[in-house]
């Protein structure tokens, strides 16, 4: 009985220690905008709902069903000038879905990318910096295929495909409903 | 009125009135009964409070609902402090906030009911069908094989925690009839729940889960590697699909470098069902079959031994080497031999320890269709006179002090896309596949004559194409060839269908 006791010790110390917080949800909104704009001073609801057209343009130039009814969207703002675009997005990685976000400078440029919430065991390498770098500076035109211009990370292959592709949808929605 | 007629009336009202209360006593259920007084404001009350209901939830509606971008500027709410001249003049720093609470604004209806990951049970398939020829005896065996077909359940039961299992069907299912024909197995090969903590700590339940050693055993739907069957270390070196009843903790140690500790029940000593038996029994480890048969049962408390196993995965994928991913595995438990496990001629057998190590890397190079895999195994017996196989009367399935091998894989990808309008995916490759099943260190009672077969060299040759991510095809040639004299192993010729969704 000592013998088990040993092993079951330092484990549940182990545990004792560990804080509880809510474990799949590496960023929230707020914090994300303040990392992708941090000199907006406003970020301002832009939400846009999907007229049909929209849903067809997006889908025809992204190559990527449109599964949602709209796209969630901020415009950032320092002393009311747009400094770009907040977008929240969700793709479905094996099973679950994977919350994140893409900024866009005002032409439409990927500024930055998050993983806001990350929910499935596996596939998690896609959180790292180094992955999400490889899409600054994409636009609607970029090829944004895996293993061409974008990095994929086996043992993550369904996480890297889906929000490349995700990605892919976002940069042709901006160019259907918010370019100017 | 005459006193008569008083009581005529009476009398009515009185038979009016008990009629009306036999029909109430009798629990009848007449339209025309009056509900009372009591039982109408009852009902106010409830459509009152139903009314109040609707009109909160229609608010939370409109409140988290978008504006449609064709409104005037003013209309598009910002409920944030924007900064006006006096702060700025006044040093303090600007704030951002955004317009809505972070819990709620993913689960806007924009999003619509696809996204609810929550409370919604998904199920993901992945399967395997096999057809070709392989060599036996006398000539070419042709066949087909219903491989496997894999149901994968899984549900985010809170933000928290999550459910995943795999149950799988293997070649057609199983049935009790002699005439039948159908000799596959049912297993469930994952069955677990994860706690999830932090990004560095999160906790598997005590359930089934594939032991973290290697790559394939973590990864082996079949669109994950190139030929039809597993690859060969995977075949037995690595007993594939590596399952066990198991607890771990998992996460990242630093960016790009994760980790997975389990603990497990361990390998057994023992190839047969039932513990072990008076007269002889099958060996779980030997020179023939590797570890294949060694892999403790997940059933009926039915496992032979008490020493559970340790196993721990480093995956990485370092920065400064664009497109290569790895993991080192080691495994451990500090013994494999069963209660009451014996040597042919009744002596009974001691504790023997198992050491696997196990190196792979995968490297995809960027921009180009070049693809490299390898990988090395070894397990290392602590006394390997103590094993079934070394004591079982029979000297060509023995084994020495450890078993080892490696592989070197090299595929080549071919996109379509700019040919093919639904952009297909071909990819060629070529394996080479070493292992040593029977080192030397060899120690026990049987007398021992290795024939050589332990010694085994794997040529696959072969092509697989993707139509699709999720669907592939494949064909490949293996040439099979071992250093027992006048047996070469069996080549074999085989394609398949996969799909994982």
């Amino acid at each position: 009985m000592d013998e088990r006791l040993k092993w079951l010790t330092p484990a549940a110390a182990l545990l004792a220690s560990v804080p509880c917080s809510y474990a799949t949800t590496y960023l929230s909104v707020a914090q994300a905008q303040q990392e992708a704009f941090p000199d907006a001073d406003q970020f301002v609801s832009n939400n846009i709902l999907f007229t049909p057209g929209q849903i067809n343009a997006i889908q025809a130039a992204s190559g990527q069903k449109v599964l949602s009814r709209g796209q969630q969207v901020w415009k950032a703002m320092q002393r009311g000038k747009l400094q770009g675009y907040f977008v929240v997005d969700y793709v479905i990685g094996k099973h679950l879905a994977i919350d994140y976000a893409v900024a866009l400078s005002p032409s439409g440029e990927v500024r930055r990318v998050e993983i806001l919430t990350y929910r499935e065991s596996y596939g998690g390498e896609i959180r790292s910096a180094d992955w999400r770098k490889q899409f600054i500076g994409k636009t609607a035109r970029s090829r944004l295929s895996l293993n061409d211009d974008i990095r994929n990370i086996s043992g993550a292959t369904l996480s890297s495909r889906h929000v490349t592709e995700g990605i892919k949808r976002v940069l042709a929605t901006y160019e259907v409903c918010l370019k100017r | 009125m005459s006193v008569r007629m008083k009581h005529v009336f009476l009398s009515l009202l009185l038979f009016t009135v008990s009629c009306t209360s036999g029909r109430q006593l009798l629990g009848a259920s007449d339209s025309d009964t009056q509900p009372s007084n009591a039982e109408l404001l009852k009902q106010v009350q409830a459509l009152v409070a139903k009314v109040d209901q609707l009109e909160t939830k229609l608010a939370r509606y409109e409140k988290s609902s978008s504006t449609p971008p064709a409104k005037a500027p003013k209309s598009t709410e910002s409920t944030g402090k924007s900064v006006a001249s006096q702060d700025i003049n006044a040093g303090s720093s600007t704030s951002v906030t955004s317009t809505v609470e972070d819990n709620s604004s993913v689960k806007t209806p924009l999003f619509g009911l696809g996204y609810r990951s929550n409370a919604v049970l998904s199920i993901g398939a992945y399967g395997e069908l096999k057809f070709g020829g392989q060599e036996a005896p006398g000539g070419w065996k042709d066949g087909f094989d219903a491989g496997r077909i894999v149901l994968l359940p899984t549900l985010q039961v809170t933000e928290n925690i999550i459910f995943n299992a795999e149950i799988e069907f293997e070649h057609g299912g199983i049935a009790d009839d002699e005439d039948d024909k159908l000799t596959g197995s049912v297993d469930i090969e994952q069955a677990y729940i994860d706690f999830k903590f932090n990004e560095y700590f999160n906790w598997r339940a005590p359930g089934v889960d594939v032991v973290p050693f290697g790559f394939i055993n973590l990864f082996h739907e079949p669109t994950q590697f190139y030929s039809v069957q597993r690859p060969e270390l995977d075949n037995g070196l690595i007993p594939t699909t590596w399952f066990e009843g198991s607890t771990s903790i998992y996460g990242k140690i630093v960016d790009n470098l994760n980790y997975q500790f389990q603990i497990n029940t361990g390998l057994e000593d023992i190839g047969q069902n039932g513990g072990v038996p008076d007269g002889p029994y099958e060996p779980g480890i030997s020179g023939e079959e590797a570890l294949a048969l060694a892999r403790t049962p997940i059933g009926d408390f039915n496992q032979t031994k008490n020493a559970p196993g340790f196993a721990l995965r480093l995956s990485y994928t370092p920065p400064f080497l664009p497109g290569l991913a790895g993991s080192t595995s080691v495994f451990y438990t500090s013994n494999v031999t069963p209660r009451g496990a014996h040597a042919d001629n009744g002596e009974s057998l001691g504790h023997d320890s198992v050491t696997m190590v196990d190196t792979e890397v995968r490297d995809r190079i960027p921009h180009t269709g070049f693809e490299f895999r390898g990988e090395f195994v070894d397990a290392f017996f602590g006394s390997p006179g103590n094993l079934r196989a070394n004591n079982d009367g029979d000297p060509e399935n023995n084994v020495g002090d450890h078993m080892w091998g490696y592989s070197l894989e090299a595929a080549y990808h071919i996109e379509l896309a700019n040919f093919v309008r639904n952009g297909w995916e071909i990819v060629p490759f070529y394996r080479y596949t070493y292992e040593n099943l029977q080192t030397g260190g060899f120690s026990g009672s049987d007398a021992n004559l290795p024939t050589g077969q332990g010694k085994r060299q794997f040529h696959t040759l072969g092509v697989a194409a993707f139509p699709t991510p999720q669907i592939v095809l494949k064909l490949d040639y293996q040439f099979a060839l071992d250093d027992a004299p006048n047996s070469p192993r069996a080549d074999h010729f085989l394609g398949a269908v996969g799909f994982f969704f």
